[in-house]
């Protein structure tokens, strides 16, 4: 049975149907609350994890993109190490973006019913002015994504399934996605375990990395091989990657590491015209 | 059971049945080993195969297609796809059509095999097998 | 038309063509470059100034005429004058005359004749000053003068006698001899004045008609004058105009050869043939990057394709490698050597999958040679196996014996095959056929590759439109629309041609036709 996540606008919604089909399968269940348990395991403010999840870094919200990418990291790095664990349906966290490759895990867009929404205010507002919130909450979301992961949370066509609740109800939307999630062809197998794992092993690397200050990380896994890639100025081009190499190293489940640098062309711009 | 595992190994790669003849044998199964489909096809038409383990993209037929046949004549038979041109849609439609597991290439012997016993075990056999080598 | 033909740029270049082939239809930068220092460089002669030039011809031809016209004028109204004292004097003598015979017949008064003659005599005096030349200089003038004078004085001593005896004067043989001179002198004066008017008369009608002629040809002067000053601006903005269509045209169609000098004198048509030239530079430059940019576009699918068709020799390495460290102890010295051998093939293939990639992708500078399209077709569908293979469609490759090779950038015209066969692929459905066709050309000096799918084929109304920038069908962010655009735009430069045929669910055939070898035919556009 493949792994769930939902991924929607509506929260409360979204909670009713995962929950339900959690019980259903008896499956385990993270979401959002799920944050606070990674911001105490490593050691970040709540409020801080909370917020990363929901903004882009800023100045005025005093959350330095530094801090900001370590959180997300944290958070993928946490989510990842539970779905390896199979049998969970995971919700709120937009996880579905780093798992896009993985053929066991079903990604599912609820959309519509917004007039449902209790988490805030919306259901006092006036039409017109509901729209606009929802708009500007909508870009908010997709300017959050991009910057995270490059993608836009909400494109249908990051997902295997976007059921609309405005016509389908939350019981025939469990049904159809308990009833889905039984094809075979969500079925985990050698290939999508190891793509998953592979993931698994690109966030310990990232955020091992992270969490030593290191910055300009893309880190890439396949196979169980991992590449690193980097940039930084040229004189610092061989401590880098030795530091790089020496922190992957202790990383749990490391194998064949390889480092890529690339010149910070910026950086060195800069310092050759001071 | 002390009837060893039959499995039909099938790809166009010559050096992919040279050497899982006998990485597989070292386990205790009788491998036969095939580089033309429709040969395999053939063959698989004579006698019962526990396993089969076939490429996807293939000169002459597709192993999906072979896939198929497997499961026409002996659905029980635990069919594992290998192949070069892995992708999240050709493994779900893999998948969907049955297949056992799906391994992307390169892949270790032992990857192999530890799906082979897999495969053993959900057929009632037993197969001895100790990974060796670590992954990376 | 003052433009003539200078043939030295143009000899030069088939000097070129000959000799360096076709370096110059991709490397023109340095012939735009010479063109545009050769067209600068020539004298200036403005279609502006030509307007002027016309303008002032006409003007001064016309003031030409006015001044003769004029003088003309004068003359005859001089002449007209001088006829008319003529005849007052001539109408004088006349009176004279006649009151002398009466006085011979009747012996009437004298004083009326005397009168008249002094009036006559007054009248030449005054005018004949005026008219001297008209008179036949001084000579003639003093002749009428001194026959006045001497009429005058026949006339004065008549008067005396007769006053001395009064009766019956006129009868007596001396008045008789006087009157014989009188009448002789009188005769005489009449006769030159009578001969002056005739005289007179014809000139006056010769000018007067000189008048009339110099009217009528000089309008039919300024007519043609205006016909040819017209013709040649005309012709030379027409002509010009026409060619300047034409070349638009044939940049249009993706030729980007520049506009060659070949006429010695400057004008707008000159800067704007600058302009376009300036611009063909850029279109050029552009159009590189174009090729370039749709270029890295095909790599990207193709790379897609041989990371996974990479994945085979890599796991062939894998096993054999795993193999030799489980079972290094037990195989013989023979197995792992031929095991060893199996890792190094591999690692070959490895190498020569990524290197078809490699050369396909390298930006080269662009080398003209002469190649062979069925080998080049068949390396190109070598690059595309994997895309084949994913989507199971077959490509049968047929090409006429002998194929004849062509001229052109290699790298380029596979490109465009590659974006033709990357098509024909997306529209094909699994389980059909593409089928690759060379013939030679109907006249023989050309050959045709058809590129045929027996996909969904293109609908009728789009079919115009598949060859324009920017257009495409396939769903947004799969295709930019530049694809056929910018192989069009390549197979121009090659002097080719590409084509399409379709029909609605039945399928597709781009055809391309290249010219063999001597290629290409230069008809260079000049200025």
């Amino acid at each position: 049975m493949p792994i769930l996540i939902l991924s929607s606008e509506n929260k409360d919604l979204e909670q009713e149907i995962a929950e339900k089909i959690a019980k259903k399968l008896s499956y385990t269940t993270i979401n959002e609350h799920f944050l606070n348990k990674i911001a105490d395991k490593h050691l970040l403010e709540r409020k801080k994890m909370w917020e990363a999840m929901h903004s882009t870094p800023s100045i005025l919200k005093r959350m330095s993109p530094k801090l900001w990418h370590y959180s997300l990291s944290c958070v993928e790095l946490e989510v990842l190490e539970r779905l390896v664990e199979d049998r969970c349906v995971c919700w709120g966290l937009a996880a579905h973006l780093y798992v896009m490759i993985v053929s066991h895990v079903l990604k599912v867009r609820l959309i519509g019913r917004n007039d449902s929404c209790s988490q805030s205010d919306i259901v006092k507002m006036a039409p017109d002015k509901m729209k606009k919130y929802l708009a500007r909450q909508e870009r908010d979301r997709e300017k959050w994504s991009m910057k995270a992961f490059n993608r836009k949370e909400a494109e249908p066509g990051l997902y295997d399934m976007v059921i609309n609740l405005d016509q389908i109800q939350v019981d025939e939307a469990v049904n159809t996605l308990s009833m889905t999630m039984e094809y075979p062809r969500f079925k985990a197998m050698t290939y999508s375990k190891n793509n998953l794992m592979d993931h698994v092993l690109a966030a310990r690397v990232k955020n091992a990395l992270l969490v030593k200050s290191m910055t300009d990380i893309h880190v890439h896994t396949q196979n169980g091989r991992v590449v690193v890639t980097t940039s930084s100025v040229k004189r610092e081009k061989s401590r880098k990657i030795e530091t790089i190499k020496e922190i992957a190293s202790h990383v749990k489940g490391i194998g064949y590491l390889e480092v890529h640098w690339n010149k910070d062309i910026i950086t060195e711009a800069a310092i050759s015209c001071r | 059971m002390s009837k060893p595992l039959e499995i039909l190994l099938l790809d166009d790669e010559v050096i992919v049945g040279k050497r899982l003849k006998p990485a597989l044998g070292s386990i205790g199964c009788n491998v036969e080993v095939f580089q033309d489909p429709e040969l395999a096809v053939k063959r698989i038409a004579e006698k019962d195969f526990d396993i089969v383990v076939t490429d996807i993209y293939m000169d002459g037929m597709d192993g999906l297609q072979v896939l198929e046949l497997v499961h026409e004549k002996l659905p029980r038979t635990k069919v594992i796809m290998i192949t070069g041109y892995a992708m999240i849609s050709l493994a779900r439609e893999a998948m969907e059509k049955g297949a056992f597991d799906f391994i992307a290439k390169p892949f270790k012997p032992d990857d192999l095999r530890a799906v082979i016993a897999k495969a053993a075990k959900a057929l009632g056999f037993s197969i001895e097998f100790n990974p060796k080598s670590v992954r990376g | 038309m003052p433009g003539t033909d200078r043939p030295v740029l143009e000899t030069k270049r088939n000097d070129n063509e000959s000799g360096e082939t076709t370096q110059a239809v991709y490397d023109h930068m340095a012939d735009i470059h010479d063109a545009q220092k050769t067209l600068l460089s020539r004298k200036h002669f403005s279609v502006r100034n030509q307007i002027y030039l016309g303008n002032v011809l006409v003007f001064l031809f016309a003031l030409v005429m006015v001044l003769v016209l004029t003088l003309n004028n004068n003359q005859v109204q001089k002449r007209l004058k001088f006829l008319e004292f003529v005849n007052d004097f001539s109408s004088e003598i006349q009176q004279a005359r006649r009151y002398e015979k009466n006085y011979f017949l009747y012996g009437t008064n004298l004083n009326d004749a005397k009168e008249n003659i002094h009036l006559a005599e007054s009248i030449f005096t005054t005018k004949s000053e005026e008219f001297s030349e008209l008179l036949g200089g001084q000579f003639a003038r003093q002749e009428i003068f001194s026959k006045i004078g001497a009429y005058k004085t026949l006339l004065e001593q008549l008067y005396q006698r007769g006053q001395k005896d009064q009766n019956n004067f006129h009868v007596t043989p001396f008045s008789k001899e006087i009157e014989l001179k009188l009448r002789g002198y009188g005769k005489e004066i009449l006769t030159s004045a009578q001969t002056m008017i005739t005289l007179e008369k014809k000139t006056l009608e010769k000018t007067l008609s000189r008048s009339r002629y110099i009217h009528i040809y000089s309008i039919l002067i300024l007519l043609v004058f205006l016909a040819i000053n017209t013709y040649l601006l005309v012709s030379r903005l027409y002509s010009t105009l026409n060619r300047f269509a034409a070349y638009a045209k044939r940049i249009a169609s993706g030729d980007f050869r520049p506009i060659l000098p070949q006429r010695n004198f400057r004008d707008e048509f000159t800067d704007l043939a600058i302009a376009i030239n300036e611009m063909i530079k850029e279109i050029d430059l552009r159009e590189a990057v174009l090729i370039q940019t749709h270029k890295m576009k095909a790599i990207g699918t193709l790379t897609a394709g041989v990371a996974h068709e990479i994945n085979n020799p890599l796991n062939n390495i894998m096993l054999t490698v795993h193999m030799l460290l489980e079972d290094y102890h037990e195989l013989s010295e023979e197995e792992i050597m031929e095991m060893l051998k199996d890792v190094a093939a591999e690692t070959d293939r490895s190498k020569k999958i990524i290197r078809n990639l490699l050369d396909f992708a390298r930006e080269s500078t662009s080398t003209m040679e002469s190649f062979d399209l069925s080998i080049l077709l068949k390396d190109t569908v070598h690059l595309l196996e994997n895309q084949i293979r994913f989507s199971g469609i077959q490509v049968d490759l047929q090409f006429a014996e002998n194929f004849p090779k062509i001229h052109g950038d290699a790298q380029k015209v596979q490109q465009v095959f590659v974006n033709l066969l990357l098509n024909a692929l997306d529209a094909s459905i699994k389980g059909s056929k593409i089928q690759v066709i060379g013939t030679l050309g109907d006249t023989g000096d050309s050959v045709k590759v058809s590129v045929i799918d027996y996909g969904q084929g293109i609908p009728k109304h789009v079919l115009p439109s598949v060859f324009d920038p920017f257009f495409t069908t396939k769903s947004k962010g799969k295709g930019t629309g530049l694809g056929l655009s910018v192989s069009q735009g390549i197979i121009a430069k090659h002097g080719g041609t590409l084509t399409v045929k379709s029909e609605e669910g039945r399928g597709s055939c781009f055809t391309i036709t290249f010219p063999i070898i001597n290629f290409p035919e230069i008809h260079t556009f000049s200025l």
